[in-house]
């Protein structure tokens, strides 16, 4: 330290015409030369400077360099050199004095071809070290890495006394909401050469990243790490019941391989390919999206608070796929919906004075219904007549199918007219063709 | 043999039957707004608003009453009627409560009434169960209100806004789409 002291003392010379060097204080501006020796501070703690090269002649001056080097300096606002300084005008240099622990440093402060040697004190004064000895430095982060959420990073540090005195803790404090620690009362007495550790806790409760500080008397210290959302197992899909028909309603639920380690949401969609049909559609929501949420510790993701999401499989022929969207996750799980004969979910058959009414509605999921057919029976159960009066509908359901927005849905109302004793017609038995079969239904008459 | 003679006075279905979307029935949404629920047992789709500021309503096979502000529509055709609400009952007497009068609706009438004998309430709550002309069923939640869809058709509003279609023939309870509100 010595031997450069002098060495730097060779080489100074006297400030250059036109440039002036000082060093700003809450009294004013004082000129330096050679060297400086700036206030003494307690090691561990971050002292501000400035130093200012000003422009003291009559013309323009052009600063190709303003610069601080040093250990345990820093500089906070470097200027952008070269700059034209006017006359009178100035620029600034902000530094950090940050010693950890106590001794004697030295910088060189150079404007354009001028230097001055910066010598600084740091007075001995507790100080907290990680527990392998490593002191922690002002303005530099300890970092306690990543985490997954969930866990938890725990560290050891210890606050050390390097005088022979006493030195009193009037100050011990951390803040910042992802650490915690046991840390003991204040005030309290280190004795010379003692140590107090404890322990700092990193639990994030979100993702990104965490910071906190601990203060130490009048100095403060940076903790800071990052968390990250653990991954979740596989999801799973799971429809029930599994086989499921055009015209039923059912569930899907999504299952993880293994449960979650912590609260996550993700998205369930449901498409279906086939013609155009509003009737198939997740019960919730808009019909083809529904987000959920799973909980921690859970297997079976949340629909609200249902365990599964509802849908109805509608009345056409086709494809559902549900996929999944959780995290890097993108699983799908198709239904397929089979053509099927005509399903009716209602028939009726009413008597008038001269005629009989009959209604059914139904669907058909392959919009091929074509053929009718209508076999009344008498109260004893006797074919009335030559037998089934039937009907090609073909074109009729062709035309209602193509104008229709509602898939494979219809109802049907026709009228037959009599002649006779109506009352005598006990029921009637109705068969609907399309593509896949025939389906036949009877219906006892009511008035 | 018998001696009945049934005609079928056209073999081309246009000419003595249609075929058409089915309908279950229709609801006030809690906005006030018509809607028609058509589908059959298990695929339902629920129509875009129909009408706004909707009073009452009640669909049945031949007759859709929907009182309005300050309107009564009959399958369609509009007569002034009484500002305020209304109660339909399923006979088809509807009761104007502000000025407590008396109609009753037909297909194709509408005249002046008196106060017609009370209706046994045809459904009615009963926590989680809905009790539908003596069959108690139960529903996915607790059940908040419930009233005609349908012929056949319940309607049963859960706690948190959820509804179910009760068929008491079928012995089913099915979820109705959410509606956009």
């Amino acid at each position: 330290m010595i031997g450069r002291l002098a060495f730097l003392a060779a080489l100074a010379v006297p400030a250059l015409a036109g440039l002036r060097i000082t060093l700003v204080e809450r009294t004013g501006e004082r000129i330096l030369n050679s060297s400086v020796t700036l206030p003494a501070v307690e090691a561990g703690t971050v002292a501000e400077f400035t130093f200012r090269v000003r422009a003291t002649g009559t013309v323009a001056v052009k600063l190709g360099s303003f610069t601080l080097n040093g250990a345990d300096f820093v500089t906070t606002s470097p200027p952008m050199p070269p700059v034209s300084l006017a006359p009178g005008a100035y620029v600034d240099l902000v530094v950090e004095f940050r010693p950890v622990v106590a001794g004697s440093s030295s910088a060189v402060l150079r404007a354009n071809d001028q230097s001055i040697l910066v010598v600084a004190q740091a007075t001995p004064a507790p100080f907290v070290r990680t527990e392998d000895g490593t002191p922690l430095r002002a303005g530099e982060p300890n970092q306690f890495g990543e985490v997954e959420l969930g866990s938890r990073v725990v560290k050891r540090f210890v606050i050390e006394n390097p005088t022979a005195q006493s030195a009193a803790i009037t100050r011990l404090a951390l803040a910042g909401s992802a650490f915690s620690s046991q840390l003991p009362p204040v005030p309290f007495e280190i004795a010379g050469g003692g140590t107090v550790a404890f322990d700092v806790v990193f639990e994030p409760k979100s993702a990104g990243r965490h910071g906190a500080t601990l203060y130490l008397n009048s100095r403060e210290f940076a903790f800071e790490g990052s968390a990250a959302i653990p991954q979740v197992a596989r999801p799973r899909i799971v429809v029930d019941p599994a086989g499921v028909r055009s015209g039923q309603q059912a569930k899907v639920a999504v299952k993880l391989d293994a449960p979650a380690r912590w609260p996550v949401e993700g998205v369930l969609r449901m498409e279906f390919s086939g013609q155009p049909d509003p009737a198939v559609r997740l019960l919730s929501g808009d019909g083809k999206a529904l987000a959920f949420r799973i909980g921690a510790g859970e297997d079976t993701v949340q629909f609200g608070t249902a365990s599964a999401a509802e849908f109805q499989a509608g009345t056409t022929a086709g494809r559902v796929t549900f996929t999944v969207e959780l995290q890097s996750h993108r699983e799908q799980a198709t239904v397929d919906l089979a053509p099927a004969a005509v399903e009716l979910d209602s028939v009726s058959a009413i008597r008038a004075a001269y005629s009989v009414e009959v209604s059914f509605s139904g669907f058909d999921n392959t919009r091929t219904a074509s053929a009718l057919a209508f076999t009344f029976m008498d109260r004893k159960g006797r074919t009335i007549g030559k037998g089934a009066v039937r009907v090609d509908a073909s074109q009729d359901f062709r035309r209602y199918f193509d104008a229709a927005t509602l898939g494979g849905m219809f109802s049907l109302r026709a009228v037959f007219p009599v002649r006779g004793n109506v009352a005598e017609i006990g029921s009637v038995d109705v068969e609907v063709v399309n593509s896949q079969g025939t389906v036949r239904r009877s219906v006892t008459m009511s008035q | 043999m018998t001696r009945l003679l049934v005609l079928f006075v056209a073999l081309c279905l246009s000419a003595a039957a249609q075929i058409e979307a089915p309908r279950i029935g229709c609801f006030v949404d809690s906005g006030g707004r018509l809607r028609t629920v058509r589908g059959v047992a298990g695929a339902f789709v629920i129509g875009a608003p129909e009408r706004e500021q909707v009073a009452a309503v009640l669909c049945t096979d031949t007759l859709t009453i929907v009182k309005t502000a300050a309107s009564l529509e009959v399958n369609g055709r509009v007569y002034a009627a009484p500002a305020g609400p209304a109660v339909i009952r399923r006979d088809g007497h509807v009761h104007y409560t502000a000025v407590d009068e008396w109609v009753r609706v037909t297909p194709r009438s509408i005249e002046a009434a008196g106060p017609p004998p009370p209706l046994e309430p045809d459904a009615m709550l009963d926590g989680t169960f809905v009790v539908i002309g003596g069959k108690r069923m139960e529903v996915p939640g607790r059940g908040v209100s419930v009233h005609e869809l349908g012929p056949g058709w319940h309607r049963v509003v859960l706690a948190g806004g959820r509804h179910v279609a009760v068929s008491v023939s079928r012995e089913r309870v099915y979820s109705l789409p959410e509606v956009a509100e």
